[in-house]
């Protein structure tokens, strides 16, 4: 999968499942930053986090070990397209 | 030494206004009605086709779109109206604050849609951001986050009263010193689901066929209609709102509620206001159009104030049925206190000859100013009793 | 002041019908945490739980077409009316407080998925006419004759300490001079699918204050507590089993699932409890923890019990390692565990605990009940969301 379509698949995540509006949705890059607390982030907080999680399992048939530190991942976009073709690459 | 209790301040969200306690001698006098067609979901094939439903758009005017997003839709209405409360009364810090959420069905379309995600697609489609929406207190817990209010926050259940319990409540906190400033009111909203199961289980107007509508002690009374919304009231210790020089919109004399077969709360209610049955000069009672219940309320009020008792009417017929019409009830309460004047029920048509104390409307009957009677009953569950008076009245 | 007194204890509990048996399972160490047949738990992480087991459901006096929610309420009101030796004039006055979050919910989840997968089943959903909460309120009350003041409280976790202390408010106040008040919940795919989905559960038994512990195991039942002003009982006689000396709520207002990790709304729970009792907190013998076993929680709770009582002496067991988290259910079973402590001598252990996690600074009776006089104890109940109520009872 490339990029741009993991990019795509997360903004309907973040609309379908976050209950974003689309157009903010839309919005968003890769340079967006995702957790509360960051400038001009979209606000996600640990039970968005969970959320979004169960979503990229469905969504990408992966399994994230709860166990394993995901913050570093989750960041950004550019951080969490990154993770996910990494690891869907390794599936 | 029981402690005074006042209203300082409203909030209501409802289908026939938004807004503080100026909105409601208006509304009132204006004998508007929110009950018409439900347009936000589809009633085909469905004996009922009458709400009391919030307008399109009046949510999204009342939450920014960042909180609207982690909130359920009946919690929006719970903070909103809390919020209007809370900045009709200039309430500054609400750290010590209590919440007091009374509903009847809490936030039943969020615990459909939680169930449909499963059985959709399993466990994938589990929402973990939708699971607490389907424990009924997730009004009271995401307000109290939002308020940064660190008190007691309780969500009260039952049919019909909830509202009026709620305030009940409020009122006993104050009175009994446990605290100084509650907010207490009652919420519910409209979902699909809820009031398709309402209408086959023939629980709302019209049941038995005839003319769908809400009318209380009328002999074409053919059941509730139901109405979405949230009301909630600022109530204080007197001694608190003097200090901070809050402007009190009436007092909370008294409040009592009791059940089971000769559920008689009227009487513990007036002992409480150290008032009498002679004293009590119009009633808002919780009559909504299902004949059963509509007579036992007037038993209840009748073995207390013989036949010929207060003027007696209901705000269902404006606001339909619905957890936040109770303290609605109390927020009217306070004008009609003051102002002496007591909204008929419009659509009242032909009185039950029985009925001989309703306030019939189109239009707004005088009446004392003076203490009055707010009236919740369930068959089966509470009978509520607030006493409300005007501020300056004779201790 | 009004002095409130315990006198009759019913329970329902993973141990089977009956205080007897509640007691008897407690005192033996015994763990009731099994694998979960009550409803499909295919796909989920955890698929274990403290169910009541079916030869004691199948036991239960109430009609089977009543509510799996509703006959464990019937069960054990009856059952602690029973124990206080209330006549039936005695029962008119006496006040209901219902702490209650699934309620009928079992039941209205098997006609929706029937629905839901096409199996059909009457469209009208009666099934759906006892899901609210307030629906045990109102059946418990009939069957008994309750006439006083009847409340439903929705409080996530904290539900049951609740109505204990609601109840409490109650009886002080005057407005009724004993209550039945207590807990009621069952298993439901809700629940149980939001836990799992929000990875709060261990998929083996739970082990709290274990430095190895990795969530919460879910169960059921139902408990109350006959409450009553200390004159009233000595005036008819009563068996008195200790007094409800204090009790305090307050609110995180943090996150919707997460506690507040200062753990500032559980301190003021717990000192507003002891200040209420007059005890400092030297003399508190015991503590009976919420003690979930969420990493989360339990570092919490321990924490703000070590800021209160100072680190040691204090006892603390978690009832939840033997029973499970009963949900609504809690508040009122660990109450009437607390109160049999209390008469029995005997503190219940924490099982499942092999090493404690060293930031918990405590005794936390691992594995085997511990025979100790105990004068004083709490019980502490902080739920989903940081609703925190704290009870104190003496002997």
């Amino acid at each position: 999968m490339e990029n741009k379509e993991v990019l795509d698949e997360l903004k309907t995540i973040l609309v379908e499942r976050l209950k974003f509006d689309p157009r903010r949705a839309a919005d968003t890059g890769f340079e967006t930053a995702l957790p509360k607390g960051l400038d001009g982030s979209l606000g996600l907080d640990s039970l968005d986090f969970i959320e979004m999680s169960i979503a990229i399992e469905e969504r990408f048939g992966l399994v994230l070990d709860e166990r394993e530190d995901l913050a570093p991942h989750f960041e950004s976009f550019n951080t969490l397209v990154r993770y996910i073709t990494a690891r869907m690459a390794r599936e | 030494m029981a402690s005074r209790v006042v209203v300082t301040g409203v909030g209501i969200v409802s289908g026939v206004c938004t807004g503080g306690a100026a909105a409601i001698g208006p509304v009132l006098e204006s004998g508007r009605s929110a009950v018409g067609r439900v347009t936000a979901f589809p009633t085909d094939g469905l004996p009922s086709h009458l709400a009391a439903e919030l307008p399109p758009g009046a949510l999204a005017a009342l939450v920014e779109p960042a909180e609207a997003r982690r909130l359920s839709r009946v919690s929006q209405m719970t903070l909103a109206a809390c919020r209007l409360a809370v900045d009709d009364a200039n309430l500054g810090d609400l750290s010590d604050a209590h919440l007091i959420v009374g509903t009847e069905f809490g936030d039943l379309r969020s615990t459909e849609e939680f169930a449909a995600g499963y059985l959709r697609r399993g466990a994938g489609g589990l929402s973990p951001l939708a699971f607490p929406n389907t424990v009924m207190n997730t009004m009271a817990a995401a307000s109290a986050i939002a308020l940064g209010l660190h008190g007691s926050s309780v969500t009260v259940n039952a049919r019909r009263v909830a509202g009026e319990l709620a305030v009940g409540r409020g009122a006993a906190l104050i009175a009994g010193g446990r605290a100084t400033a509650v907010l207490a009111g009652g919420v519910d909203e409209l979902s699909p689901l809820m009031f398709a199961v309402l209408a086959r289980l023939a629980a709302i107007s019209p049941r038995g066929g005839g003319e769908e509508g809400c009318r209380p002690f009328d002999r074409d009374a053919s059941g509730p209609v139901r109405g979405e919304g949230a009301t909630f009231l600022v109530l204080e210790s007197l001694e608190a709102a003097a200090a901070r020089g809050a402007r009190a919109l009436g007092e909370i004399r008294g409040a009592a509620w009791r059940s089971g077969a000769r559920a008689a709360a009227i009487p513990p209610a007036l002992e409480a206001a150290g008032l009498a049955p002679g004293d009590i000069g119009w009633i808002y009672g919780s009559a909504a159009g299902d004949p059963a219940q509509d007579a036992a309320a007037l038993r209840s009020i009748r073995r207390v104030f013989g036949d010929a008792g207060p003027a007696t009417t209901s705000l269902a017929p404006v606001a339909g049925e619905h957890a936040g019409l109770g303290a609605f009830g109390v927020a009217a309460a306070t004008w009609t206190a003051r102002a002496g004047r007591l909204p008929g029920i419009a659509s009242l048509r032909r009185p039950r000859p029985a009925a001989r104390e309703v306030a019939a409307g189109p239009g707004v009957h005088r009446v004392p100013v003076g203490p009055g009677l707010v009236h919740g009953v369930c068959r089966g569950g509470d009978d509520v009793a607030l006493i409300v008076a005007p501020m300056g009245d004779a201790a | 002041m009004t002095r409130v007194v315990v006198t009759g204890l019913g329970a329902v509990s993973p141990f089977g019908a009956g205080v007897k048996a509640f007691w008897e399972g407690l005192a033996s160490a015994r763990c009731a945490i099994e694998p979960l047949t009550l409803i499909e738990t295919e796909g989920f992480r955890a698929r274990i739980a403290a169910a009541v087991p079916a030869a004691a459901v199948d036991r239960l006096a109430a009609s089977r077409r009543r509510s799996r929610a509703d006959r464990f309420g019937l069960a054990a009101a009856a059952e602690a009316v029973e124990d206080a030796g209330l006549s039936r004039a005695e029962l008119a006055g006496t006040a209901l407080v219902v702490g209650a979050v699934g309620g009928g919910m079992l039941e209205a989840e098997a006609w929706y998925w029937a629905r839901a997968r096409g199996h059909g089943g009457p469209d009208g959903g009666a099934g759906l006419a006892t899901v609210l909460p307030c629906a045990h309120a109102d059946v418990i009350g009939r069957r008994l004759g309750l006439g006083g003041p009847r409340e439903t409280v929705v409080m996530a976790c904290s539900s049951g300490a609740a109505a204990l202390a609601m109840a409490a408010d109650l009886i002080e106040s005057g407005a009724a001079p004993r209550a039945v008040a207590g807990g009621v919940d069952t298993i439901t795919r809700v629940c149980y699918m939001g836990f799992n989905a929000l990875r709060l559960l261990d998929p083996e038994p739970c082990r709290p204050f274990d430095r190895d512990r990795r969530g919460m195991t879910i169960g059921e039942g139902a408990a109350f507590l006959v409450l009553e002003s200390y004159a009233d009982a000595r005036a008819r006689g009563a068996r008195i089993y200790a007094e409800l000396a204090g009790h305090a709520m307050t609110t995180d207002a943090y996150h919707v699932t997460a506690p507040d990790p200062e753990g500032s709304g559980m301190i003021a729970a717990i000192r507003g409890a002891l200040d209420r009792a007059r005890l400092t907190p030297a003399a508190v013998d015991y503590a009976n923890a919420h003690g979930t076993g969420t990493p989360q929680n339990d570092r919490i709770e321990a924490r703000a019990l070590a800021r209160v009582f100072g680190e040691g002496r204090l006892l603390v067991s978690s009832n939840k390692s033997q029973i499970g988290h009963t949900m609504a259910a809690a508040g009122g079973l660990e109450a009437a565990a607390t109160v049999l402590t209390l008469t029995q001598g005997v503190v219940p252990a924490t099982v499942n605990l092999t090493s404690v996690d060293p930031e918990v600074p405590f005794d936390c009776v691992p594995r085997v009940p511990r025979a100790a006089p105990v004068h004083a104890a709490i019980s502490n109940s902080f739920g989903f969301g940081g609703q925190n109520v704290t009870l104190a009872f003496t002997r």
